[in-house]
């Protein structure tokens, strides 16, 4: 849908989304391989799809989350198979256990604090880190390895929001009466790869784009290519 | 002129919701409709807090509470999952799907069942009346109208801000907030009295609250923008809705609630504590006290609130709780250790070392044994 709108709209999207596209930082160009090829676990996907009405609330679609939870599983295998890597999902009774629920709430900080001073304003830049991607889970990215039996974890957290006619309607109209177009729908969102020998994230990927769809299994490939994009093999 | 027109437009909403009819038992909202988003997100939420390290986990006080929240709810008993968190305050909430928090500050200030079927009623109001998804409702279409006018008001070059039109939109969703309240108020007396308990209980709960927050009164604006009634509206509100119910039931088990509620009674004082609101827990202590006389835990906890603020005559108020807690059946040993803290502060080491010492007989393995001990041995060289 938002691929199909008003032509001057796209332009001036494109004037104003340059550069934000996405991403990404990492330690190395190439994991770290035992015997055969890596082993990724994908864990739970943390992701929620809106419908932005005219005046920019984001009202949660529930048919739309739950299928896109489903098309970007098997994008982002497909992907991971195509690079010669191993992705399986981590199994959902192991979330079940407070241990593990734990360290994917620290990872989602984790991957909130990266978003913030690692991709985010030069302004909230970690000194101290010196553009260095240095942030690791600790000890319990380690105990997940024997959960997991997977040699690393990738974590995907993404909101993902389409206008709605309404939206559409009244960019329209801002534009022709005041020359600027709202904002429409976007994605946006984090992925980080976790080393589980030693708890660290040697790869993460911010997306904040103005393009992009996960409602059918075609785009959805789209977006994993775009999330999986620099990723170390 | 446009400004005029905003402004009537924004009344013609004040009387609109989207008009959702209550939610039958044992029903879903369609998965394509606005209101499963909502359930979406609270299923997802709802998994998270099983596993948070603050849930109380006692079977015995959630099958209490499950069983009196199963009482009230009636034909909606198996839509509903009540989770007992452990945080201190008077605070309840319902999410879209069913899942009803209960804070544990809450249960330390009911009295009895009959004030904690009034709380569930209430929030099951919410659930059944589909609040959520309606204030929802009420928020995108507000910011709808106000993103028109904004738009089509710049474009005809009405340079200033909405600003105004903003804030009358957010008074009015807050207004229309304050309503819902009402609304479950009404709902849940109708839910308690049927289930037999005394409809007066809910009253009473508005009414501590009101002492316990003080006597100011809220000022114009506060209460423009409040999300909730003043605790005073609420009980005439309730009072209102008292008198005009067929029949006056009386069940309140107030022994029944207050066993379920004692092995949790001291940890729930303690987080009281914790908030560092001495003013209002002393009030609340001490209505508590009314309600149920003095116990030990009870005079304990007012002695650290008096420690902890630290006043002028704080020392000494702390000092004689400590003593009325001693002097009680089940006194807790940390009585020792504060009166022994505050004699060292005071300079009184002979009476610190000794309540110190009594402290480490009755409690050998506590976990700040070793500091205690560091306490006495500074204090043994003059």
């Amino acid at each position: 849908m938002r691929r199909r709108c008003h032509f001057v709209w796209l332009l001036l999207w494109a004037a104003l989304a340059t550069g934000c596209a996405g991403d990404a930082a990492r330690l190395g160009a190439h994991l770290h391989v035992s015997e055969g090829p890596p082993r990724i676990a994908l864990m739970p996907l943390d992701i929620g799809l809106s419908r932005v009405s005219a005046g920019g609330f984001h009202q949660p679609v529930a048919s739309w989350t739950e299928a896109a939870e489903q098309h970007l599983v098997r994008a982002l295998r497909q992907v991971a198979r195509e690079r010669g890597l191993i992705l399986n999902q981590a199994e959902p009774a192991l979330w079940q256990e407070p241990a593990a629920h734990q360290s994917r709430l620290l990872q989602g900080a984790i991957q909130q604090a990266i978003l913030l001073h690692h991709f985010g304003d030069d302004r909230n830049r970690l000194p101290a880190k010196n553009g260095h991607l240095g942030w690791s889970m600790g000890a319990s990215g380690r105990d997940l390895r024997g959960v997991l039996a997977a040699d690393y974890a990738l974590f995907i957290h993404l909101r993902d929001s389409y206008s709605s006619t309404g939206r559409r309607v009244l960019s329209v109209v801002s534009t022709v009466l005041v020359g600027l177009p709202l904002p429409g729908g976007q994605q946006v969102g984090i992925a980080t790869l976790v080393d589980l020998r030693t708890g660290q994230v040697v790869w993460a990927r911010a997306l904040d784009r103005a393009t992009g769809d996960l409602r059918d299994p075609k785009s959805a490939l789209e977006t994993a290519r775009a999330l999986l994009k620099e990723l170390p093999q | 002129m446009r400004g005029l027109a905003l402004v009537i437009l924004l009344l013609m909403l004040a009387g609109c919701s989207a008009g959702l009819p209550p939610l039958p038992p044992q029903t879903r909202p369609d998965m394509q409709s606005d209101e499963a988003g909502f359930w979406q997100l609270a299923e997802k939420a709802e998994t998270a807090l099983r596993r948070a390290p603050t849930l109380i986990r006692d079977p015995d006080l959630n099958r209490y509470v499950r069983d009196v929240a199963c009482k009230v709810a009636g034909p909606y008993c198996p839509d509903i999952r009540v989770y007992l968190v452990r945080a201190p305050g008077l605070n309840a909430g319902m999410q879209a799907n069913g899942a009803m928090l209960i804070q544990s500050g809450l249960l330390l200030r009911l009295r009895d069942e009959a004030q904690l079927a009034a709380i569930i009623g209430h929030e099951l109001g919410h659930y059944v009346e589909r609040h959520l998804a309606d204030k929802a409702w009420r928020a995108r279409v507000g910011s709808d109208i106000l993103a028109w006018v904004t738009v089509l008001g710049q474009g005809v070059s009405l340079r200033e801000p909405n600003a105004a039109a903003a804030l009358l939109a957010e008074l009015q969703l807050r207004a229309f907030s304050r309503g819902q309240e009402q609304a479950a108020d009404a709902f849940g007396l109708q839910r308690m009295a049927a289930a037999g308990y005394a409809p007066i209980a809910a009253v009473e709960i508005w009414q501590s609250a009101a002492v316990e927050l003080g006597d100011r009164r809220a000022s114009v604006v506060n209460r423009l923008l409040a999300t909730h009634p003043a605790p005073a509206a609420r009980r005439d509100g309730l009072l209102e809705e008292i008198a005009a119910l067929p029949v006056q039931p009386e069940a309140r088990s107030y022994v029944r609630y207050q066993a379920a509620l004692a092995p949790h009674r001291a940890a729930f004082l303690a987080d009281e504590v914790r908030l560092r609101l001495p003013t209002e827990t002393l009030r609340l202590f001490q209505q508590l006290e009314e309600q149920h006389g003095l116990d030990a835990d009870l005079a304990f906890y007012r002695g650290e609130v008096h420690r902890l603020r630290g006043w002028q005559d704080d020392q000494h108020l702390a000092l004689r709780s400590y003593a009325e807690a001693l002097r009680l059946p089940q006194s807790p040993a940390a009585a020792h250790r504060s009166i022994g803290l505050i004699s060292r502060a005071q300079g009184d080491w002979q009476r610190a070392r000794a309540a110190f010492v009594r402290y480490l007989i009755s409690e050998p393995d506590a976990p700040d044994a070793a500091m205690v001990r560091a306490y006495i041995a500074g204090m043994t060289g003059s």
